[in-house]
């Protein structure tokens, strides 16, 4: 008799709560996590951002040209592997060749150096507004 | 065209620079030959764009009619 009546109660007490709100407010949290979540690939974008930027206001210094390097190889490796990203990777390729061809240079001249660097930084930004669009 | 016309200034500044005895021939021989890599980042990103543009169109043309995917 007793066991009866709780159920009852419990009936009529989701009788009361409508759970569609609760359900609506549940989705729009979620999606609004989403909308914090960059849609393009984060490390590709940092990594020929490392690059661009590097070539931009570092110099010729044998140190910055092997910083550039490494991030160049690091972008290469970071692309390879990664489904339906072969432009992407193609890209990278033919980024690291201008750096490798820089890198490889004995002493390089000051002219050739700053076109150099001015070609990294040109060719990294035209890959950074990509990956920025390219969706992950 | 833009893009083909900076390739076209940045070449004529090489051969500007060489001329001016600034580069070793070599060092100029290797930029120009960099300027067909830039063109050639330039060609895949306008391509990568396009299917941006047309996915985005299709999306478009899917959300007008209602379809779920």
């Amino acid at each position: 008799m007793g066991q009866g009546t709780k159920e009852s109660q419990s009936i009529k007490l989701y009788q009361y709560i409508d759970i569609k709100p609760l359900v609506f407010i549940s989705m729009l949290i979620l999606s609004g996590c989403g909308l914090f979540v960059a849609n393009y690939d984060t490390t590709e974008y940092y990594l020929v951002n490392h690059i661009r930027t590097q070539a931009m206001i570092g110099n010729c210094s044998k140190e910055n040209v092997d910083t550039i390097y490494k991030t160049s190889t690091e972008l290469v490796n970071f692309t390879q592997y990664l489904p339906r990203n072969e432009p992407t990777h193609e890209m990278a390729q033919n980024l690291h060749i201008i750096v490798d061809e820089l890198r490889k240079r004995e002493s390089p001249g000051v002219t050739y150096c700053k076109n150099k660097l001015n070609i990294i930084s040109t060719s990294a930004e035209e890959i950074q507004r990509v990956v920025g669009k390219k969706p992950k | 065209m833009s893009a083909l016309r900076d390739l076209a200034d940045t070449a004529t500044a090489y051969k500007n620079q060489y001329e001016a005895g600034l580069m070793t021939f070599e060092e100029f021989q290797e930029l120009v030959e960099d300027l067909h890599i830039q063109d050639n980042i330039d060609r895949i990103s306008s391509e990568l764009e396009s299917d941006e543009r047309l996915h985005e169109v299709l999306m478009g043309v899917v959300k007008l009619s209602g379809i779920l995917l």
